[in-house]
């Protein structure tokens, strides 16, 4: 018997939980709805809280029930993983986030702090669009209020305060580097795009070691897929912005499945080229449309839900693990991409978009 | 000298072929209950009603060790331990009746193993849809078929070894 059955009671619990994910039909229910509040109404059916009475009548209230899901699955996660370190390659990343609205608050001379996730939600949902992704929320929510959030695996007021007094080397080494280089290249350039940049490659360079010290073919594969899918969005969006050649060979994440030299060498070749180099590849699907739809409409959007699409099939693979880890990591992401669908909705409901267009943009369900 | 002489006794490898089947099959049971007891557990913090069905998918996989206990006390009493008197083995009888034990040792654990890791897929079952029980079990029950053949081989070698 491999030494898997360590998580065989979470199994269980994730067994009867992960019914309660919001299946296509309720999502459909959801999109028909006639007001916010209705859909609204349909969300709290689902097993979302109830909004608070002052935000009865506010449209952003979702958010904040989106945020108390959120730590709601965070805290069961690591119930039931009893803080094991795979988990933490998931949570690292809102460590990172954090780290990043730090230094960029210092940088623009805020204080930051723990928001409740009414003030910090109804702040950045505001601006909140069908087509930014969720780090131009991040960005936006600089410029209005400084949150962070409670969900990684070092407590925010921790870390706010490893930053304010410069103790890095508290810090893992790899975000404890991370910092010290994205400090030095901001004062050097004045340019807050070199702080993400430097801090998300640095989270994905720590994310895929821990990745792979699990030896878990699973979660070595999913980081691959992400890293490979983060690096095409990150080609395509810079060269549909035309960014230059050196920023491309920065930005672009190793450890993945695609060659570097795939990207660089298609840089300054029509999208197609790529999308040819692509051939043969688990992504060509996903390139092919995503190419096709960037270049008849200029936008991202059918290629990164193609994306999510994909990361999700692959989760869905664990879903009928009998032991071990995986199933609680799919129902993690299962659950994450559930988040994701109910902003697409909840978003177009507040700013009106019809039902055809949300329905477009909506991700798969892993049910 | 000593110590060869006492490996070489009938008796005493009797006894060891007797113990290797409490041994290995109880071992394979054990693991297996407690893996489909531990997913039992989590599917049942979450809907108590359900605690009926998983605690008969969790009792699957104790047959094998029930079989293991059934060869022991065969062979004991087959070389007279129990019910007596006991009978002196040649080296060449002990040695068979250690054989007749692999059977249902070796089988026994691993397929008590398997029919948990079938039974925790039935507890999934149950997770999601209660009415479902009867196929649940029938899924993990296909795996028992293994363990009564070898029970059955033990049993046969057992009793067909001359005295």
């Amino acid at each position: 018997m491999p030494g898997n059955t360590q998580y065989a009671y979470g199994v269980g619990r994730i067994r009867v939980i992960e019914k309660r994910l919001i299946d296509k039909a309720k999502f459909d229910r959801m999109i028909e709805a006639k007001t916010t509040k209705e859909a609204l109404k349909m969300l709290n059916e689902a097993g979302y809280g109830e909004p608070a009475p002052e935000d009865g009548i506010n449209p952003h209230a979702y958010e904040k029930l989106i945020r108390e899901e959120q730590k709601k699955l965070y805290n069961l996660i690591r119930e039931l993983t009893d803080g094991a370190e795979t988990v933490n390659i998931f949570l690292l990343r809102n460590d990172y986030r954090n780290v990043k609205v730090l230094l960029k608050s210092e940088f623009l001379g805020m204080e930051a702090g723990l928001k409740t996730g009414a003030e910090a939600g109804l702040k950045t949902s505001a601006e909140y669009d069908l087509k930014k992704s969720e780090e131009t929320t991040l960005k936006t929510s600089l410029g209005t209020g400084i949150e962070l959030q409670d969900t990684g695996t070092i407590p925010a007021e921790n870390l706010k305060e490893i930053i304010r007094d410069r103790k890095f080397e508290e810090l893992p080494s790899y975000m404890k580097n991370a910092v010290e280089e994205a400090i030095g290249v901001f004062n050097r350039t004045w340019d807050p795009r070199q702080i993400d940049l430097i801090l998300d490659k640095a989270y994905f360079k720590h994310a895929a070691e821990l990745a792979h010290n699990t030896s878990i073919d699973f979660i070595v594969n999913l980081f691959e897929i992400i890293i490979d899918i983060t690096n095409i969005i990150t080609f395509l969006r810079m060269k549909r912005l035309g960014m230059p050649h050196d920023l491309l060979q920065n930005g672009l994440i190793p450890g993945g499945t695609i060659d570097k030299g795939t990207f660089t060498g298609n840089y300054n070749m029509p999208f197609e080229s790529f999308a040819g180099s692509m051939k043969g590849s688990m992504y060509e699907d996903i390139c092919r449309k995503g190419i096709e739809d960037l270049t008849n409409t200029g936008s991202l959007a059918v290629l990164e839900k193609l994306a999510d699409n994909f990361v999700l099939s692959f989760a869905r693979k664990a879903k009928y693990a009998v032991l071990g880890i995986e199933p609680l990591i799919a129902y993690f992401l299962a659950k994450e991409n559930e988040f994701k669908n109910v902003r697409i909705i909840m978003a177009g409901k507040v700013n009106g978009v019809p039902a055809n267009i949300i329905r477009e943009r909506l991700r798969d369900t892993y049910a | 000298m000593e110590l060869i002489k006492v490996f070489l006794n009938g008796n005493f490898l009797a006894i060891i072929g007797a113990a290797f089947a409490v041994i290995f099959a109880g071992i394979g049971s054990a693991k297996a209950v407690g893996m489909v007891g531990e997913v039992s557990a989590g599917v049942v913090t979450e809907e108590p009603e359900k605690f009926a069905q998983t605690l008969l998918l969790q009792a699957l996989p104790g047959t094998q060790g029930i079989y293991g206990l059934m060869t022991a006390f065969m062979i004991l009493f087959r070389i007279g331990v129990v019910g007596g008197p006991v009978k002196e083995l040649t080296t060449v009888q002990g040695l068979l009746f250690l054989i007749a034990s692999l059977p249902v040792a070796i089988v026994g654990y691993r397929s008590a193993i398997s029919q948990g890791k079938a039974a925790i897929a039935g507890v999934g079952i149950i997770a999601k849809r209660s009415q479902e029980l009867a196929k649940a079990v029938t899924f993990a029950a296909m795996v028992e078929t293994y363990a009564v053949l070898a029970l059955l081989g033990s049993i046969l070698m057992v009793w067909g070894i001359e005295l």
